[in-house]
């Protein structure tokens, strides 16, 4: 790996320099794209060591996390609930996993991050399968090869129970081909749209892929059924065979890998380095995937260690998303799940990310959430200030609010100065200095009604009781900046 | 493509379980998703489903408050921030505890005007002297509450809230005001900020449960800015590099959802300013910002400006004349403005502060925290008085002398008499009944009790998935029903029909339970023979 990575200019290693310094801003542009954010903790800790070390350390801890563990329901089949009296168990388990998911983002971050992108990669929707089991085995997926190898987590995501009933590839049998799945494998999946494969193509690797089967109403085990699937010849990029399942998927794998390297490089780009493509950088990327067998691990390896990853006018270039938008604040500020968050605030934070466009398990449509701009508009900006605010006030309150009075010790040296305080915290939550008029309205916000003279003999500090509610003003401003809404 | 029947069949079953989020999602067919290409926004698309165009329109129950007589009248709060000393503001002439133990900042007769024979007001409060004279100004002597806290923070929140001095309430007087008058703020925003506020931020005054219903600008220059521009942000990147372009991208969006803009411009631009307003005067700053906006109709019916720097533990002669001195000239001068206009009828500004001073002086020649104060009013029609008992001061001893009037009269008063809210309102807005004081200011010749302003009705989005609350406030008891119908006027399901005392209620609707999918549907309240019907989607 790092052989290759040498012998290519575009994703050479990040060494820091006197220009290019091992620095906060460095450390949270990392953790803010690899994950969730991080506390002050992690943020000192990682200054400590050098960024390869530290995205190694990161990348491969997450890696080897282990499997999720299985929620209690996770194979409680629709038979199973419509013997309940309890009609609405089968909604509440689920609401388990979407709090699960979230609480994950906010306790690990990196690998809750991974398994959320490729969520909106392989999309489905529970609107469509309305199953807790294939909604379990389709997450427990996401995250068992979030980091592994592509050509394997393609291969098992064709036959989950999820991706079967939502595109279809259920009813794709002998008798009557259903193109759904197959269009959307090469199209949205692996190849990119109009890349390498032809009307003719679809319909082939429709025949090819026959004979996976999800009893969509009773949810199941998916299961292969020999009677309904195609033995004939298909022909496939060309390839004339009795293609099968497995085959099919080799075929895209090994005839077509520039095309498959290329769609899963650029989302990747796009989604941790910058929407607007580099294609020098994207060609090394290939390079690496398909040196790599499609394993993602070394990819992101490459990626986040080098020096284009760092540049500085990459920082704060990215629109954040829901979960982008909340987690982060709970996560920076010590927060952690049950510790100092309860189910219920993880509830709210899902009902918040459904009304600004971004509702866990229902992407609108197979394409997924579209991202970056259309996150962001009159309606889901002003949502995201009041609910950002809601989030503030409901989760700073008695229990928690020494979290943020030990946050700004912390990261001002326990200073009494005002100013220094809020522009600390400011730079330790948007990752960027505030413009000077800025920063005059975020020392009102902090100083928070308290008269002037106390700053000014020197009396006020951040042992006051006060303290926390005036970190917690400061951030109510601060979270209403467009700098609050880019990272 | 037969994904969507399986959604539809699915989603009808799934309704039946009582489903909370299974909410209907555009399932755009791929192929429609492309022939849209570049749509606007996936999540407008899906927000303009959940919220109307209509979300940006004014306040139906404003825009009724507004046809009546109080409807042009506004509230002017000037908070003078740090505990203002009130002794030394409304000064008890010839009182010998008063001298005696303020040997160094007690005003002597030879500093001070005559409001009549038993008290005066600083010579630096001359400005104010007119007003007085002419029939323009009120005082309210030594105004608090039982159990005084001498705490800036903690007496701040209590005036905010309303509340008793052991209760913590984390909603504002004045946002309860709003918020019953606007019930829906969130679905419905009005397009005209419900209240200004000018200065020191966040103050709990303006809180409400459904958040923060004033536009808080935390100064001139901000103000300015927008004012100026129309703009919360300048949204030009410096350079075009992917930070400077997504941040401008982030502010533009800003801007354009900052739905006040728009009036606060106009209204700056139309509203004149016609008389010279004192140098280094931040109050009178403040101040030349709200006669603008009142005179360019900006339709806002109460604002908040700040003085800072009451808190005179130390050379309170120097400090406090100072203030006085910006207080006086800036209020004078706000009336000249507004009276240029023609809108000096239409504005009664009230100052108030956490608390009064001690009645001793301390040694630094200051004076540290008390309780009661006087509350200043000023405006067209007041007349002249001084209103309730003036503190008795201890002959001996240091103990604080107690408070005469309760600050909760003097709001209710204002809110009853000035802002015409309906008496139900007022308690529930101060939360207790308080004895109002009799022609304090102004009533206005048509009350509103009779108009659909009693019935408060509108729903907001509640912080459990699935759940809507709908929030009412009914002004007689009898028989009230609360029922849904479809946009034809059929009744679809009743939620309840039942007895009700008077009062405010918030009910937990859920659509799941009665069975009703996802669309657009009106609520109706039946009570004292009238309905009132409110749409709503989900």
């Amino acid at each position: 790996m790092s052989q290759t990575a040498l012998a290519m200019a575009a994703l050479e290693p990040y060494i820091p320099s006197a220009q290019k310094p091992w620095n906060q801003q460095r450390v949270q542009h990392l953790y803010r794209r690899i994950g969730f954010g991080a506390t002050q903790a992690q943020t000192q800790a990682a200054l400590a060591v050098s960024p390869d070390v530290l995205i190694e350390q990161l990348l491969n801890t997450a890696a080897a996390l282990p499997l999720p563990t299985p929620i209690s329901w996770a194979n409680y089949t629709q038979a199973y609930y419509e013997a309940q009296t309890d009609t609405n168990l089968k909604y509440r388990h689920r609401e388990e996993l979407f709090r699960r998911w979230t609480s994950e983002m906010v306790n690990e971050g990196i690998r809750a991050k991974m398994s959320f992108f490729w969520h909106n990669h392989f999309v489905t929707s529970l609107d469509v399968y309305d199953s807790n089991s294939y909604l379990w085995a389709y997450y427990s997926l996401l995250n068992e090869y979030a980091f592994g190898n592509f050509k394997t987590f393609t291969t098992k995501m064709g036959k989950t129970g999820a991706m079967l009933v939502y595109l279809n590839g259920n009813s794709n049998v002998k008798t009557a081909p259903n193109e759904n799945y197959a269009r959307e494998l090469m199209e949205l999946f692996t190849m990119g749209e109009g890349n390498g494969y032809t009307q003719n193509d679809v319909i082939q690797m429709a025949k090819a892929l026959t004979g996976w089967r999800a009893k969509d109403y009773e949810g199941t085990p998916p299961y292969f059924d020999a009677t309904k699937y195609d033995t004939g010849n298909k022909t496939i990029f060309g390839q004339t065979g009795a293609w099968n399942y497995d085959d099919a998927h080799n075929l895209i794998f090994t005839l077509r890998k520039d095309q498959v390297a290329n769609r899963i490089c650029t989302k990747l780009y796009r989604f941790f380095v910058c929407d607007k493509v580099d294609t020098d950088v994207i060609a090394e990327m290939m390079t690496t995937f398909k040196a790599n067998n499609f394993e993602i691990l070394p990819v992101l390896k490459q990626l986040f260690k080098s020096e284009h990853f760092f540049e500085s006018y990459f920082f704060n270039s990215h629109i954040k998303s829901a979960y982008e938008t909340f987690v982060p604040l709970l996560k920076c500020a010590g927060l952690t799940y049950p510790a100092d968050i309860t189910d219920s605030l993880l509830g709210t934070i899902f009902y918040w990310t459904e009304n600004i466009g971004q509702t866990m398990f229902y992407p609108p449509n197979v394409a997924g959430w579209i991202g970056h701009h259309n996150w962001l508009n009159e309606n889901t900006i002003t949502y995201r200030w009041s609910y950002m605010n809601g989030l503030l006030y409901g989760i700073f309150t008695d229990a928690n609010k020494d979290k943020l009075r030990d946050l700004a010790i912390a990261l001002t040296n326990h200073s009494g100065d005002a100013v220094f305080v809020t522009q600390r915290v400011a730079e330790f939550f948007l990752n960027t200095t505030l413009r000077p008029e800025h920063l005059a309205v975020a020392v009102q916000y902090f100083k928070d009604g308290i008269p002037e003279h106390y700053f000014v003999e020197g009396t006020w500090s951040l042992d006051w009781d006060e303290a926390p509610k005036q970190v917690t003003n400061l951030l109510s401003y601060l979270v209403r900046l467009p700098e609050y809404q880019v990272m | 493509m037969n994904q969507k029947s399986i959604h539809q069949e699915r989603r009808g079953a799934s309704l039946k379980h009582g489903e909370a989020h299974d909410r209907e999602h555009q399932l755009w067919s791929r192929r429609d998703f492309l022939s849209n290409s570049g749509l606007t926004a996936l999540g407008a698309s899906l927000m303009l489903q959940k919220f109307p165009v209509s979300a940006f329109s004014a306040s139906p129950l404003l825009a009724a408050l507004n046809a009546s007589e109080c409807g042009d009248r506004v509230l002017v709060l000037i908070r003078m921030e740090g505990g203002n000393d009130g002794l030394n503001t409304i000064i008890p002439r010839f009182n010998n505890v008063y001298y005696d133990r303020r040997p160094n900042i007690a005003i002597q007769e030879s500093g001070l005007w005559a409001l009549n024979g038993q008290f005066g007001m600083p010579l630096t409060t001359a400005p104010l002297q007119a007003a007085w004279n002419e029939g323009r100004m009120k005082v309210i002597h030594n105004v608090g509450y039982p159990s005084p806290n001498y705490s800036h923070f903690r007496s701040s929140d209590i005036w905010a809230s309303a509340s008793d001095a052991n209760k913590e309430v984390n909603t504002g007087w004045i946002g309860r005001v709003l918020e019953s008058q606007l019930p829906s703020f969130l679905e419905t925003p009005p397009v005209v900020p419900p209240a200004l506020q000018i200065g020191v931020q966040t103050n709990l005054i303006f809180r409400a449960d459904v958040g923060n219903m004033a536009l808080s600008l935390s100064n001139p220059t901000e103000f300015y800015q927008i004012a100026a521009t129309g703009q919360l942000y300048n949204a030009t990147a410096a350079d075009s590099t992917p930070k400077e372009l997504e941040l401008s991208f982030a502010r533009s969006v800003a801007n354009s959802a900052f739905r006040y803009s728009e009036s606060i411009k106009n209204a700056y631009g139309k509203g004149k300013t016609q008389v010279t307003y004192p140098n280094n005067n931040d109050l009178g700053e403040q101040l030349g910002i709200l006669a603008r906006l009142i005179k360019g109709n900006l339709g806002t019916k109460i604002y908040m400006v700040t003085i800072g720097g009451f808190d005179t533990h130390d050379m309170q002669a120097t400090k406090h004349a100072k203030l006085m001195t910006q207080l006086s000239e800036a209020v004078k001068v706000f009336f000249a403005d507004l009276k240029a206009g023609g809108y000096d009828d239409k504005v009664l500004a009230m100052t108030f502060s956490e608390f009064g001073r001690r009645f001793y002086e301390n040694d630094s020649k200051g004076t540290d925290h008390g309780t009661g104060a006087p509350m200043m009013l000023f405006g067209n029609g007041l007349g002249n008085g001084l209103i309730g008992a003036p503190s008795v001061l201890p002959s001996s001893g240091d103990n604080d002398p107690a408070f005469s009037t309760d600050f909760r009269s003097v709001y209710a008063t204002v809110l009853k008499d000035w802002l015409c809210a309906d008496p139900t309102v007022t308690d529930f807005v101060i939360g207790k009944s308080m004895p109002t004081i009799p022609n304090l200011v102004p009533t206005a010749s048509v009350p509103t009790a009779s108009n659909a302003n009693d019935v408060l009705l509108g729903h907001n989005p509640s912080q459990t998935a699935g759940s809507i609350a709908i929030k009412y406030s009914i002004q007689q008891r009898g028989i009230t029903r609360l029922s849904i119908t479809d946009l034809a006027g059929h009744t679809l399901r009743t939620m309840f029909s039942e007895f009700k005392e008077k009062g405010s209620y918030t009910y937990q609707f859920n659509p799941a339970t009665f069975y009703l999918p996802p669309g657009t549907y009106i609520y109706k309240l039946d009570t004292s023979g009238k309905t009132f019907s409110r749409q709503i989607e989900w």
